[in-house]
C-alpha cells in the first residue's frame, strides 16, 4: 500500500502537535517531537500512518516525561512561517498562562488511561483509532472518554474554586 | 429498551457530531435504537444534554491548553531528514557489520558487567534479574576490554555509535512492547563466550561493589554476601546513579530507553539550574580546591580544559571540563553535601540504582549520559556525549 505522506503530514501534523503539547507542555518541544515522529514514520512506511504516528509520539512524550530534564534541543526546529510579530498584551499572556496551568493541573489528576483517551480524542482520533491506539476495547471508549471529560471538568472546577477561595 | 448508559450516550453524541461512521459497534449500539429510546425517555434526554455540556466544557478546557500557534516545516524538510537518517546504514558491508557486531557485543557486555556488578541490592543477586548468572560471567572480561579501550584512547562512545548503526540495520520490532532494554543484553549474553574462571570471579566482584554502593546498604547485606567479597580487589566508590539521556532515541517506535534514577536526577537538575542561573568564574586548581574545601575530583590522565567556581544551591561548587581521547568534553561538577542530606541521598540512590541501571539502555541507544557518583560527602555529577557505560567506567576513575 502506498501512503501519500505529504497528505498525511498536512492532515495530521497539527493534531499531533496538539496531542504532544498536553504531554510535554512546551510548544517548541511538541513540534520537535511531532517532526521526529514523521521522520520515523517516513523511515518505516507503516501501513497505518496515523496510528503509527500517535504511537511514536506517545512513546516520545513518555520518554520525555521520564527523563524530566530540561535538555538542549538537538533537533533543529526550522520555522517555516514568519512568526507573528505583534506584541501580545503581557496581562493577557499571564492570564492565558494561568488558565493553561490550571488545565494542566486538572489533567494531571486524571488516570493515565483516561488522560490518554481524552487527549487522543481531542487530537481528532475517532473511536476506532483510539481503541487501536490504547488497546482498549472499542466498546469501552465511550465510557472511558465520558468519564475522562467529566473528571477533567470537575477537577478543574475544584482547582479554580480553591484558587478563588484563596483569593 | 432499558436506559442508555453514559458511555453509549457519549459515543452516540461523538459520532453524531463528528459524523464518524457507526461501524463495528454491534446491534446494541445501533444509532436508530438509541434515538428511538431517546424519543420516549425524558431521563435519557436529560442525561444526553448533560453529556453534551460536559463534552463542550472539556473541549473548551483542552483548547485553553492548546499550543498558541503551530509552525509547520515544509514536508520536503521532513523527507530530507528521513533520508539523511537512512543514508549511513547503506555504507556498511557485511564484513564491517560483523566487526561492528563484535564491538557492540563487547560494549554491551561491558554495560551488563557494570550493571551486574553494581546493582545487587541488599544481597539479592542482581545478575539473576538481568539474564542469569551468565550475564555476570560474560561481563567481566568484556569490561576489561572497555578499560583497555579507554586506556588506549578509544572512547566507548565511538563504539557505541557503531553499535547504533548495527541495531538500526536489524529488522524493526514486530510489536510496540516487543523490545525492552533488557533484550539486547540478553542477546549479548548468548554471544559472548566467557572463560571458565569468570563465573567464580565475576559474582564476587559484584558483591565487592555492592558493599561500595552506600555504606548504609552494607548494613543490610547478608553475611554470606559480605564473605564472598575477596580481599585484594579494590573496592571502588559507588557510581550511585546513572542517568542515560538518549537525545535521539534509536528505537523505531520512539522508546529512548532512558534510565532515570530519581535521586541522581535531583542532583543533575540542581546542576542544570546552577549552571544556567549562577555565575561561574574561571580559576586555578588551587583556588578551586580552597573554594570547595576538598581536593578536586577529576579523571587522571585527561587534559583539563577549564576549572570554574560557582555554587549549587548556595553550596560552593566547582565545574571542571576535561577532554576525552575522542575530543569530547566531559563536565564534572562537584560540591560537598550536608552530612544528613548526603547520607539520605546515598541511601536513596543505593535503593534506586538497581532499577535505574536495569533500565540502562544498551550502549547503542545512548548519545549522551550523565552519571552521579558520591565520593564520601562530595557529589560528583559527570556528563559527556558518550555511552553511559563508558562514562560509568570513567566515573570509577575519578579521584
Amino acid at each position: 500500500m502506498s501512503v501519500d505522506w505529504s497528505a498525511v503530514y498536512r492532515e495530521t501534523y497539527q493534531d499531533l502537535v496538539r496531542f504532544l503539547h498536553r504531554k510535554v507542555w512546551d510548544a517548541d518541544r511538541a513540534q520537535d517531537l511531532a517532526q521526529e515522529a514523521f521522520v520515523r514514520a517516513l523511515d518505516h512506511d507503516p501501513e497505518s500512518p496515523r496510528s503509527f504516528l500517535f504511537t511514536v509520539a506517545s512513546n516520545l512524550a513518555r520518554d520525555e516525561a521520564r527523563a524530566a530534564i530540561r535538555r538542549r534541543r538537538h533537533l533543529t526546529l526550522i520555522k517555516a512561517e514568519v512568526e507573528d510579530r505583534s506584541t501580545p498584551d503581557p496581562v493577557e499572556v499571564l492570564e492565558q498562562e494561568r488558565r493553561a496551568a490550571a488545565v494542566r493541573r486538572a489533567l494531571d489528576q486524571l488516570s493515565e488511561r483516561d488522560r490518554e483517551v481524552l487527549l487522543l480524542w481531542d487530537a481528532g482520533l475517532n473511536y476506532e483509532e483510539i481503541a487501536e491506539q490504547t488497546g482498549l476495547a472499542l466498546k469501552a471508549i465511550g465510557t472511558t472518554l465520558s468519564r475522562a471529560r467529566r473528571r477533567l471538568v470537575e477537577a478543574h472546577e475544584a482547582l479554580e474554586g480553591r484558587d478563588v477561595a484563596r483569593g | 429498551m432499558s436506559h442508555v448508559d453514559e458511555g453509549r450516550l457519549s459515543e452516540y453524541l461523538d459520532r453524531l457530531i463528528e459524523g464518524s461512521e457507526d461501524r463495528a459497534i454491534g446491534e446494541s449500539r445501533d444509532r436508530a435504537k438509541i434515538e428511538a429510546h431517546l424519543a420516549e425517555c425524558a431521563e435519557c434526554r436529560e442525561r444526553l444534554e448533560d453529556v453534551r455540556t460536559v463534552r463542550e466544557r472539556a473541549a473548551a478546557l483542552l483548547q485553553v491548553a492548546a499550543p498558541a500557534s503551530v509552525a509547520m516545516l515544509q514536508f520536503a524538510e521532513i523527507q530530507a531528514r528521513a533520508r539523511a537518517r537512512k543514508a549511513p546504514r547503506r555504507v556498511f558491508t557485511m564484513r564491517r557489520l560483523t566487526a561492528l557486531g563484535w564491538a557492540a557485543t563487547i560494549v554491551m557486555a561491558a554495560g551488563i558487567g557494570w550493571i551486574a556488578r553494581g546493582s545487587i541490592r541488599f544481597g539479592t543477586p542482581r545478575a539473576d534479574r538481568l539474564s542469569g548468572p551468565a550475564a555476570t560471567a560474560a561481563a567481566a572480561p568484556a569490561e576489561a576490554a572497555v578499560h583497555d579501550s579507554l586506556a588506549t584512547g578509544v572512547p566507548g562512545g565511538r563504539e557505541a555509535q557503531g553499535g547504533a548503526a548495527l541495531s538500526q540495520a536489524a529488522p524493526p520490532p514486530p510489536a510496540a512492547d516487543a523490545v525492552t532494554p533488557k533484550a539486547a543484553p540478553r542477546a549479548a549474553t548468548e554471544e559472548v563466550q566467557a572463560p571458565a574462571a569468570a563465573p567464580v570471579q565475576a559474582p564476587a566482584r559484584a558483591e565487592a561493589r555492592t558493599a561500595a554502593v552506600g555504606n548504609l546498604a552494607e548494613r543490610e547485606q547478608p553475611a554470606a554476601a559480605k564473605a564472598a567479597a575477596p580481599e585484594g580487589i579494590p573496592t571502588r566508590q559507588a557510581v550511585a546513579g546513572i542517568i542515560v539521556i538518549a537525545d535521539e532515541p534509536r528505537d523505531a517506535l520512539g522508546r529512548s530507553e532512558v534510565a532515570v534514577d530519581s535521586a541522581a536526577n535531583e542532583f543533575v537538575q540542581r546542576v542544570d539550574h546552577a549552571l544556567r542561573e549562577n555565575s561561574w568564574a574561571g580559576t586555578t586548581a588551587q583556588d578551586a580546591e580552597r573554594h570547595l574545601g576538598e581536593s578536586l575530583h577529576t579523571v587522571d590522565g585527561l587534559p583539563v580544559e577549564s576549572i570554574r567556581i560557582g555554587a549549587v544551591e548556595g553550596t560552593p561548587a566547582v565545574a571542571v571540563v576535561q577532554i576525552l581521547p575522542g575530543g569530547e568534553q566531559m563536565e564534572i561538577v562537584q560540591w560537598r553535601t550536608a552530612d544528613a542530606e548526603g547520607q539520605a541521598m546515598q541511601l536513596q540512590m543505593a535503593e534506586e540504582a538497581p532499577q535505574a541501571q536495569a533500565a540502562v539502555a544498551p550502549a547503542d541507544a545512548v548519545r549522551r549520559a550523565e552519571v552521579v557518583a558520591m565520593r564520601n560527602d562530595v557529589v560528583v555529577v559527570m556528563r559527556a556525549p558518550i555511552a553511559a557505560d563508558s562514562l560509568a567506567v570513567l566515573a570509577a576513575k575519578v579521584r
